[in-house]
Protein backbone atom coordinates (compact mmCIF):
# COMPACT_ATOMS: atom_id res chain seq x y z
CA UNK A 1 0.00 0.00 0.00
CA UNK A 2 1.24 3.49 -0.86
CA UNK A 3 0.13 6.78 0.64
CA UNK A 4 0.51 10.16 -1.03
CA UNK A 5 -0.21 13.07 1.25
CA UNK A 6 -1.00 16.49 -0.23
CA UNK A 7 -1.48 19.51 1.98
CA UNK A 8 -3.65 21.85 -0.05
CA UNK A 9 -5.57 25.02 0.74
CA UNK A 10 -8.79 23.13 1.41
CA UNK A 11 -7.11 20.69 3.78
CA UNK A 12 -5.22 17.42 3.60
CA UNK A 13 -5.76 14.84 0.87
CA UNK A 14 -4.41 11.33 1.43
CA UNK A 15 -4.32 9.28 -1.74
CA UNK A 16 -4.32 5.58 -0.85
CA UNK A 17 -3.27 3.01 -3.42
CA UNK A 18 -2.95 -0.74 -2.99
CA UNK A 19 -4.43 -3.26 -0.60
CA UNK A 20 -5.44 -2.10 2.88
CA UNK A 21 -5.22 -5.14 5.13
CA UNK A 22 -4.00 -6.21 8.55
CA UNK A 23 -0.40 -5.78 7.40
CA UNK A 24 -0.73 -2.32 5.85
CA UNK A 25 -3.56 -0.64 7.79
CA UNK A 26 -1.33 0.50 10.73
CA UNK A 27 0.57 2.69 8.25
CA UNK A 28 -2.70 4.37 7.17
CA UNK A 29 -3.70 4.76 10.82
CA UNK A 30 -0.41 6.54 11.61
CA UNK A 31 -0.86 8.90 8.66
CA UNK A 32 -4.44 9.71 9.66
CA UNK A 33 -3.37 10.41 13.22
CA UNK A 34 -0.64 12.77 11.98
CA UNK A 35 -3.07 14.51 9.64
CA UNK A 36 -5.72 15.08 12.34
CA UNK A 37 -3.08 16.56 14.69
CA UNK A 38 -2.44 19.27 12.10
CA UNK A 39 -6.10 20.34 12.37
CA UNK A 40 -6.60 20.82 8.62
CA UNK A 41 -9.67 22.56 7.18
CA UNK A 42 -10.74 19.14 5.90
CA UNK A 43 -9.37 15.61 5.70
CA UNK A 44 -10.04 13.72 2.52
CA UNK A 45 -9.10 10.14 1.67
CA UNK A 46 -9.00 9.15 -1.96
CA UNK A 47 -9.71 5.41 -2.26
CA UNK A 48 -10.08 4.95 -6.02
CA UNK A 49 -7.02 2.71 -6.27
CA UNK A 50 -7.78 0.36 -3.38
CA UNK A 51 -8.53 -3.09 -4.83
CA UNK A 52 -8.95 -4.73 -1.43
CA UNK A 53 -9.82 -3.61 2.09
CA UNK A 54 -10.48 -5.81 5.11
CA UNK A 55 -12.04 -5.20 8.53
CA UNK A 56 -8.80 -3.74 9.90
CA UNK A 57 -8.83 -1.19 7.07
CA UNK A 58 -12.47 -0.33 7.74
CA UNK A 59 -11.62 0.01 11.45
CA UNK A 60 -8.93 2.56 10.55
CA UNK A 61 -11.39 4.52 8.39
CA UNK A 62 -13.77 4.63 11.37
CA UNK A 63 -11.02 5.66 13.78
CA UNK A 64 -10.00 8.47 11.43
CA UNK A 65 -13.59 9.64 11.24
CA UNK A 66 -13.93 9.64 15.04
CA UNK A 67 -10.67 11.56 15.50
CA UNK A 68 -11.71 14.12 12.86
CA UNK A 69 -15.18 14.50 14.39
CA UNK A 70 -13.56 15.11 17.76
CA UNK A 71 -11.75 18.12 16.29
CA UNK A 72 -14.66 19.17 14.08
CA UNK A 73 -12.67 18.46 10.91
CA UNK A 74 -14.80 17.51 7.88
CA UNK A 75 -13.80 13.94 6.92
CA UNK A 76 -14.58 12.75 3.42
CA UNK A 77 -13.97 9.55 1.50
CA UNK A 78 -13.39 10.41 -2.16
CA UNK A 79 -13.79 8.28 -5.30
CA UNK A 80 -14.10 5.00 -3.44
CA UNK A 81 -13.39 1.86 -5.46
CA UNK A 82 -16.02 -0.84 -6.01
CA UNK A 83 -14.21 -3.06 -3.50
CA UNK A 84 -14.28 -0.42 -0.79
CA UNK A 85 -17.94 0.34 -1.52
CA UNK A 86 -18.79 -3.35 -1.34
CA UNK A 87 -17.10 -3.83 2.05
CA UNK A 88 -18.63 -0.63 3.48
CA UNK A 89 -22.02 -1.90 2.32
CA UNK A 90 -21.37 -5.29 3.91
CA UNK A 91 -20.46 -3.45 7.13
CA UNK A 92 -23.67 -1.34 6.93
CA UNK A 93 -21.43 1.72 7.00
CA UNK A 94 -22.15 3.42 3.67
CA UNK A 95 -24.36 5.96 5.41
CA UNK A 96 -21.92 6.56 8.25
CA UNK A 97 -19.32 8.25 6.04
CA UNK A 98 -19.44 11.34 3.87
CA UNK A 99 -18.61 9.99 0.41
CA UNK A 100 -17.91 12.09 -2.67
CA UNK A 101 -17.42 11.05 -6.28
CA UNK A 102 -17.71 7.65 -8.01
CA UNK B 1 -15.39 -38.51 -8.48
CA UNK B 2 -13.63 -36.89 -5.55
CA UNK B 3 -13.83 -33.10 -5.53
CA UNK B 4 -10.56 -31.29 -6.16
CA UNK B 5 -8.68 -30.58 -2.94
CA UNK B 6 -6.21 -27.75 -2.45
CA UNK B 7 -4.22 -26.64 0.59
CA UNK B 8 -1.95 -23.84 1.66
CA UNK B 9 0.20 -23.63 4.78
CA UNK B 10 1.86 -20.32 5.66
CA UNK B 11 3.29 -18.68 8.81
CA UNK B 12 0.58 -17.07 10.97
CA UNK B 13 1.84 -13.57 10.24
CA UNK B 14 -0.03 -10.71 8.59
CA UNK B 15 2.49 -10.44 5.75
CA UNK B 16 1.31 -13.84 4.49
CA UNK B 17 -2.40 -13.03 4.27
CA UNK B 18 -1.75 -11.73 0.77
CA UNK B 19 -0.44 -15.18 -0.22
CA UNK B 20 -3.68 -16.80 0.94
CA UNK B 21 -5.78 -14.30 -1.02
CA UNK B 22 -3.63 -14.92 -4.09
CA UNK B 23 -4.08 -18.66 -3.66
CA UNK B 24 -7.87 -18.39 -3.43
CA UNK B 25 -8.52 -15.79 -6.13
CA UNK B 26 -8.16 -17.88 -9.32
CA UNK B 27 -10.07 -20.83 -7.83
CA UNK B 28 -12.98 -18.71 -6.61
CA UNK B 29 -13.16 -16.54 -9.71
CA UNK B 30 -13.58 -19.74 -11.70
CA UNK B 31 -16.66 -20.73 -9.71
CA UNK B 32 -18.34 -17.50 -8.61
CA UNK B 33 -19.17 -14.06 -9.96
CA UNK B 34 -16.41 -11.51 -9.42
CA UNK B 35 -18.40 -9.82 -6.62
CA UNK B 36 -19.10 -13.10 -4.82
CA UNK B 37 -15.49 -14.26 -5.23
CA UNK B 38 -14.28 -10.99 -3.72
CA UNK B 39 -16.58 -11.37 -0.71
CA UNK B 40 -15.63 -15.01 -0.13
CA UNK B 41 -11.93 -14.07 -0.23
CA UNK B 42 -12.70 -11.37 2.35
CA UNK B 43 -14.50 -13.84 4.64
CA UNK B 44 -11.67 -16.38 4.49
CA UNK B 45 -9.04 -13.67 4.90
CA UNK B 46 -10.84 -12.43 8.02
CA UNK B 47 -10.86 -15.94 9.47
CA UNK B 48 -7.11 -16.22 8.87
CA UNK B 49 -6.53 -12.77 10.37
CA UNK B 50 -8.42 -13.94 13.45
CA UNK B 51 -5.86 -16.70 13.93
CA UNK B 52 -3.09 -14.12 13.92
CA UNK B 53 -4.91 -11.75 16.27
CA UNK B 54 -6.46 -14.20 18.69
CA UNK B 55 -6.23 -17.91 17.92
CA UNK B 56 -2.49 -18.26 18.05
CA UNK B 57 -1.48 -15.00 19.66
CA UNK B 58 -0.17 -16.91 22.66
CA UNK B 59 2.22 -19.02 20.62
CA UNK B 60 5.86 -17.91 20.59
CA UNK B 61 7.01 -18.04 17.91
CA UNK B 62 3.73 -17.72 16.02
CA UNK B 63 2.26 -20.88 14.54
CA UNK B 64 1.01 -21.48 11.06
CA UNK B 65 -2.19 -20.99 9.09
CA UNK B 66 -3.20 -24.33 7.59
CA UNK B 67 -6.05 -23.93 5.14
CA UNK B 68 -7.74 -26.74 3.20
CA UNK B 69 -10.10 -26.02 0.34
CA UNK B 70 -12.48 -28.50 -1.30
CA UNK B 71 -13.74 -27.33 -4.67
CA UNK B 72 -16.94 -29.37 -4.65
CA UNK B 73 -19.56 -29.70 -7.34
CA UNK B 74 -22.27 -27.95 -5.36
CA UNK B 75 -20.31 -26.15 -2.69
CA UNK B 76 -16.89 -25.10 -1.61
CA UNK B 77 -15.65 -26.16 1.80
CA UNK B 78 -12.95 -24.21 3.61
CA UNK B 79 -11.33 -25.82 6.63
CA UNK B 80 -8.85 -23.84 8.70
CA UNK B 81 -6.96 -26.12 11.07
CA UNK B 82 -5.71 -25.15 14.51
CA UNK B 83 -8.09 -22.18 14.46
CA UNK B 84 -8.33 -21.56 18.20
CA UNK B 85 -8.69 -23.25 21.58
CA UNK B 86 -12.07 -24.86 22.30
CA UNK B 87 -12.50 -22.37 25.14
CA UNK B 88 -12.25 -19.44 22.72
CA UNK B 89 -15.22 -20.44 20.52
CA UNK B 90 -17.77 -18.55 22.63
CA UNK B 91 -15.86 -15.32 22.11
CA UNK B 92 -16.18 -15.54 18.32
CA UNK B 93 -19.41 -13.70 17.64
CA UNK B 94 -20.42 -10.68 15.58
CA UNK B 95 -21.17 -7.38 17.29
CA UNK B 96 -24.07 -4.96 16.91
CA UNK B 97 -23.37 -3.11 13.66
CA UNK B 98 -25.60 -0.17 14.65
CA UNK B 99 -22.78 0.91 16.92
CA UNK B 100 -20.29 2.59 14.57
CA UNK B 101 -16.93 1.77 16.09
CA UNK B 102 -13.68 0.18 14.97
CA UNK B 103 -13.20 -3.57 15.38
CA UNK B 104 -15.37 -6.65 15.48
CA UNK B 105 -16.40 -6.67 11.82
CA UNK B 106 -14.43 -9.74 10.73
CA UNK B 107 -16.78 -12.27 12.27
CA UNK B 108 -19.74 -10.42 10.76
CA UNK B 109 -18.17 -10.75 7.29
CA UNK B 110 -17.58 -14.46 7.79
CA UNK B 111 -21.17 -15.12 8.87
CA UNK B 112 -22.70 -12.82 6.27
CA UNK B 113 -20.80 -14.17 3.29
CA UNK B 114 -20.55 -17.89 4.01
CA UNK B 115 -23.56 -20.23 4.19
CA UNK B 116 -22.31 -22.13 7.21
CA UNK B 117 -19.61 -21.60 9.80
CA UNK B 118 -18.91 -24.35 12.33
CA UNK B 119 -16.17 -25.66 14.55
CA UNK B 120 -14.97 -29.24 14.76
CA UNK B 121 -12.35 -30.91 16.94
CA UNK B 122 -8.95 -30.73 15.30
CA UNK B 123 -7.51 -34.23 15.22
CA UNK B 124 -4.02 -32.95 14.53
CA UNK B 125 -3.91 -30.43 17.37
CA UNK B 126 -5.13 -31.53 20.82
CA UNK B 127 -7.52 -29.10 22.56
CA UNK B 128 -7.83 -27.00 19.42
CA UNK B 129 -10.65 -26.67 16.90
CA UNK B 130 -10.80 -26.30 13.14
CA UNK B 131 -13.09 -23.70 11.58
CA UNK B 132 -15.19 -25.10 8.74
CA UNK B 133 -17.07 -22.78 6.39
CA UNK B 134 -19.12 -23.66 3.33
CA UNK B 135 -20.68 -21.73 0.49
CA UNK B 136 -22.97 -23.07 -2.23
CA UNK B 137 -21.67 -22.60 -5.73
CA UNK B 138 -23.64 -20.29 -7.93
CA UNK B 139 -22.75 -18.12 -10.84
CA UNK B 140 -20.09 -18.99 -13.32
CA UNK B 141 -20.61 -22.65 -14.02
CA UNK B 142 -19.64 -25.60 -11.91
CA UNK B 143 -17.26 -28.52 -11.78
CA UNK B 144 -19.76 -30.83 -13.43
CA UNK B 145 -19.89 -28.57 -16.45
CA UNK B 146 -16.12 -28.63 -16.52
CA UNK B 147 -16.10 -32.40 -16.61
CA UNK B 148 -15.08 -32.97 -13.00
Amino acid sequence: MKLKVDEIESGILIDVSGEVDMESSPKLRDELKKAVKKKPASLRLRLADVPYIDSSGIAVLIEGMKWAQGKKIPYVLVDISDSVRDVLKLSRLLEAFTIEGS
Amino acid sequence: MTAPYLAIDVPAESAYLKCIRGFLKPVLENRFSDDDARQIILAIDEACANIIKHGQGWLKPRGRIELEFVDGKKMIVVRILNFCKESQIAKIRPRDLADVKPGGLGTHFMREVMDTMDFEPDKEHAGRVALVMTRAVSGKGDNEAQGR
